[in-house]
């Protein structure tokens, strides 16, 4: 490998869509990494879910080689998502680098998640390159945006490359930037190993493949190691780097970026943030490992088949390993039987993973709506977190309840604070501060209960915005507030999947709308079904499903009876796959759709 | 004493189809229904002996085709099946297509009850669902079949037919009840896929059976008797032969598409004309499909379409089964002396009903 002073580890930061995948594909391709035939889109978003929604979702890293005046560097590029939910993930990838290169986009200028993810950046002591890109684009205001960067971020732009990822401008001078502004590592390869797990990734021949960056010492196969956390020690079996694909190579040095094998079999056993050390020559202290980031969002994942529960448990299992901030563990539910209570960062990470659930590992599954986790007050002083709703104690020993509340930033062009602010104050925001950027632009500061924002509240902000606002949120605790649980009750019987927990001000009104979406999407039956929404045995609402009112065959013509017994056939059929709440069968589809129920 | 079979024939011909079917009927190959009797008679003698004492001529329009074929067929049924004298003899006619001469003719073949295919008589309507016949043509249909003897005469009528309202229905119902019928098939039109009416709007389940209302209380005012999901007579005047269906007796299909019920075993003809003719006249079988008969699924199902009801023994359920009380407290049902009988709303969610009874057996 190269010396030291020759590496740079670096990753790119950005507001969604500002082109973050496309200038790392740009640096890939003008290093010539990866040949041009074997090039294609987004070749750092390796899922085929990253590629459809245009987002990245996982880090992932490669190494580079780069000649700048006669000389040869490393580049290892770290790929981050850019989506607050995925904070979590830019900070692990943090960790691992030195430097940062901001992208901005010359039309937009700097976003909510730009300013997060810098904060993030600079929380991680690293030093920052500021791109400036799309300046192709007829709407681009360079100027404008440098400016922008200086007064908002507090950057200085005067060298900041301006470059086009799409039309391959200016690729060379943010290379070159790269070698100029950002620091080599540091780290003494005399040391005793330390390596810090930034990633991992299940391969069905290689085993557990540990994503690392070497701070201090050497590895190579053969080598002991010992995982600090955990107190497992492996050989190595396998050292390498990213070209993207694994590329074996005999040893990974301080500064070094790559991966590490060891026939590991146990997933837990490689822990995303622990450090490797050499067993023989352990490390006196680890490094400082990642925050625990703590789920914020909740939902029961079941097999819409119950025999798939062992698979489901085993696919949890495994995204966990390069996830860790997915969080679960087994519920029942009257309704749904044997599951998951999942928790994510976030409403899109759940929905990530209920995607990579049903196309990664071909499960059907069955969600729950979405919730928080309440802190619950009961009368006798005891005190403790429900994750879900079904979970919660009697109203009569509840003292207080809390929630949690998020600091939420919000810019969006001036003409339409009034909106924005309407949708704040619609979901029980309280408005903190509001300041002016760069002419006619505007951040606004609220502080929203999270549940409230779970809901639809970033589809609203787009489409009220017409998709000017960005957001970025940050859960700041938790708040006294006047909740309720709301169940639903189909034919007198209680449903356990369908509870939620509301402010007490919403519960009518959810209520209703509850009980109206069941009567529209549960089939007639035999019998009236009488659904209601009630609050601690309280009916606050109730429709009729009517009886069915008709379905029978006018004839069997001539004797041919063998067209009714086909559609007999077909309605034992379409029974099977209705779920059963007591003594009403509801279709799986139905289900599903009252579960996604928005506001 | 051993019950009698049935024999149903079916004669495939129409002049023209009708918006609506899909049943197995031909235009323009009327060439070949000497041959096609030729076939019956041919098929017939598999069956040599067996009695019978229900036949019903149904196509297709039976009445369509020259009525010395018809009465050459029913002569050699008589001489091949054991026919009992009494027996009900049925013709499906359509009212354009029986005049004088040929309802004489069917009644010198021992025809003894018509069945004439009215569906409705809205002209307008008639012509929309591809009906060739209009409501005067029935008029003199009933009136020549009156003159020439008979006495025992059905009518079927049609409802929920595209752009048909209540009130439709309620002309319907005041219309037909002036005229001397023994016997009134009300049936449902389902649309079925691939007929040129698939898709057109009909009315929803409440309009639908709110039409059926209209039928069923007018029928009632007027005496008539419903025995069966879609059928209602007079006292005395219900359909012999399509009680045996729902009773599970025995019948003998004979004809392209004709389905047989014997011994316990179902089985149907190719649908194919021309296949149907050439097999039996070459000797061989235009059987195409056979299969055990699913005594208790079959049992719940057809028994229950009618007014006798099911006995419940027969398939091991008993009145304090807790679905079975269920249905009679919210009225879909009643049981009598073993028997579990479905009211006018428990007949109109009959396929509901069937299918959780099946679930309550387990099977």
């Amino acid at each position: 490998m190269a010396d030291k002073a020759h590496v740079r580890n670096f990753c790119i930061i950005a507001h969604i869509d500002h082109g973050k995948s496309t200038l790392a594909d740009r640096l890939i391709e003008q290093t010539e990494t990866i040949s041009y035939r074997d090039m294609e889109d987004r070749i750092l978003d390796s899922m085929d879910l990253e590629r459809e929604r245009g987002i990245t979702i996982k880090s992932q890293a490669v190494s580079m080689k780069y000649r700048k005046d006669g000389v040869d560097y490393t580049y290892n590029l770290i790929d981050t998502p850019g989506h607050v939910d995925f904070n979590y993930e830019v900070s692990r990838a943090l960790k691992a680098c030195e430097g940062a290169i901001l992208v901005v986009d010359a039309t937009q200028g700097v976003e909510a998640q730009t300013l997060a993810n810098v904060y993030l950046a600079l929380d991680n002591d690293l030093e920052i390159l500021p791109v400036i890109n799309k300046i192709d684009l007829a709407s681009a205001r360079p100027d404008e945006v440098a400016k922008e960067i200086e007064d908002v971020i507090g950057l200085d732009c005067s060298y900041a490359p301006r470059i086009s990822a799409k039309e391959g401008i200016g690729i060379r001078d943010v290379l070159d930037a790269v070698a100029e502004y950002l620091p080599p590592p540091k780290g003494e390869e005399d040391e005793p190993l330390k390596a810090l797990i930034f990633d991992s990734y299940y391969d069905n021949y290689k085993g557990a493949v540990s994503y690392v960056r070497i701070m201090d010492g050497t590895v190579k196969p053969g080598d002991n190691i010992l995982f600090m956390a955990t107190g497992k020690e492996y050989q190595v079996v396998e050292t390498g780097i990213f070209t993207p694909a694994f590329q074996p190579i005999s040893e990974l040095r301080a500064g070094d970026v790559g991966y590490i094998t060891a026939s590991i079999k146990t997933v837990a056993d490689t822990r995303v943030g622990d450090t490797i050390t050499s067993a023989e020559n352990p490390a006196q202290e680890p490094l400082p490992g990642y925050k625990k980031v703590l789920p914020v969002v909740f939902c029961g994942i079941y097999p819409a088949d119950g025999s798939d529960y062992e698979a489901l448990k085993d696919a949890l299992e495994k995204l966990q390993l390069n996830d860790a901030s997915l969080s679960y563990e087994p519920e029942t539910s009257v309704a749904l039987g044997f599951g998951y209570r999942c928790g994510f960062l976030g409403l899109l990470h759940m929905d990530i993973i209920e995607q990579r659930l049903e196309r990664e590992f071909d499960l059907d599954i069955v969600t729950t709506a979405p919730s928080v986790s309440y802190r619950v007050n009961l009368t006798n002083g005891e005190s403790f977190l429900v994750e879900n709703p079904a979970s919660m104690p009697d109203a009569s020993v509840i003292e207080s309840m809390e929630e949690p509340v998020a600091k939420v930033d919000i810019i969006t062009p001036q003409d339409y604070v009034g909106s924005v602010m309407e949708i704040c104050q619609d979901r029980r925001g309280v408005f903190q501060t509001m300041e002016y950027i760069e002419g006619s632009r505007v951040m606004i500061h609220y502080h929203i209960p999270l549940n409230e924002i779970i809901f639809d509240f970033f589809d609203s902000l787009k489409s009220r915005t017409r998709g000017y606002a960005s957001m970025d949120y940050e859960i700041i605790g938790y708040e006294k507030s006047d909740l309720v649980k709301l169940d639903m009750l189909l034919n007198g019987e209680m449903c356990d999947a369908l509870s939620l927990i509301v402010h007490k001000d919403r519960a009518y009104s959810r209520g209703r709308t509850m009980a109206e979406k069941l009567k529209d999407v549960i089939p007639r039956q035999m019998f009236e079904i009488p659904i209601q929404a009630a609050i601690g045995g309280k009916i606050i609402a109730r429709e009729t499903v009517k009886a069915l009112r008709k379905d029978v065959l006018a004839k069997c013509y001539g004797g041919d009876i063998t067209r009714k017994k086909k559609l007999l056939e077909k309605q034992k059929e379409g029974k099977k796959r209705m779920r059963q709440i007591g003594t009403v069968a509801v279709p799986s589809e139905a289900f599903m759709s009252i579960l996604k129920l928005d506001s | 004493m051993k019950e009698k079979n049935g024999l149903y024939i079916h004669i495939p011909y129409c002049e023209h189809k009708c918006f609506y079917c899909d049943f197995s009927s031909y235009t323009g190959r009327e060439d070949t229904v000497h041959a096609y009797i030729d076939a019956c008679l041919k098929e017939s003698e598999k069956y040599e002996g067996v009695p019978i004492d229900t036949i019903y001529i149904g196509g297709g329009t039976p009445s369509f085709i020259d009525e010395k074929e018809i009465l050459r067929l029913l002569k050699g049924i008589g001489d091949i099946f054991d026919v009992d004298p009494f027996s009900e003899v049925s013709i499906e006619c359509n009212p354009n297509s029986v005049d004088p001469d040929k309802l004489n003719c069917y009644r010198d073949a021992g025809i003894n009850r018509l069945s004439i295919g009215l569906q409705t008589t809205d002209d307008e309507m008639l012509k929309r669902i591809g009906r060739i016949h209009s409501f005067s043509d029935f008029e003199r249909a009933v009136d020549a079949s009156v003159r020439a003897g008979f006495s025992n005469i059905s009518a079927d009528l049609m409802y929920a037919l595209p752009w048909q309202t209540v009130l439709d229905v309620r002309k319907d119902v005041e219309r037909i009840l002036n005229f001397p019928l023994k016997h009134i098939s009300a049936y449902e039109l389902r649309l079925e896929r691939g007929t040129p009416l698939y898709g057109q709007p009909q009315p929803d389940d409440d309009t639908d059976r709110e039409m059926f209302d209209v039928i069923l209380e007018g029928l009632r005012t007027a005496g008539f008797e419903r025995y069966e999901i879609s059928n209602f007579a007079l006292p005395g005047y219900w359909s012999k032969h399509n009680y045996k269906y729902w009773e599970l007796c025995g019948y003998v299909g004979i004809g392209a598409a004709a389905h047989s019920f014997m011994e316990g075993k179902r089985y149907a003809n190719t649908a194919n004309l021309d296949e149907y003719i050439k097999k039996n006249l070459g000797g061989g079988s235009a059987m195409v499909y056979c299969e055990d008969s699913d005594r208790t699924e079959e049992e719940i199902m057809l028994s229950l379409r009618t007014t006798k009801g099911l006995n419940m023994s027969h398939v091991g359920l008993e009145s304090t089964n807790g679905f079975i009380i269920k249905m009679v407290d919210n009225g879909l049902a009643v049981t009598r002396d073993g028997y579990l009988i479905l009211t006018d709303r428990g007949m109109d969610i009959h396929n509901s009903i069937v299918v959780a009874l099946l679930e309550e057996l387990g099977i």
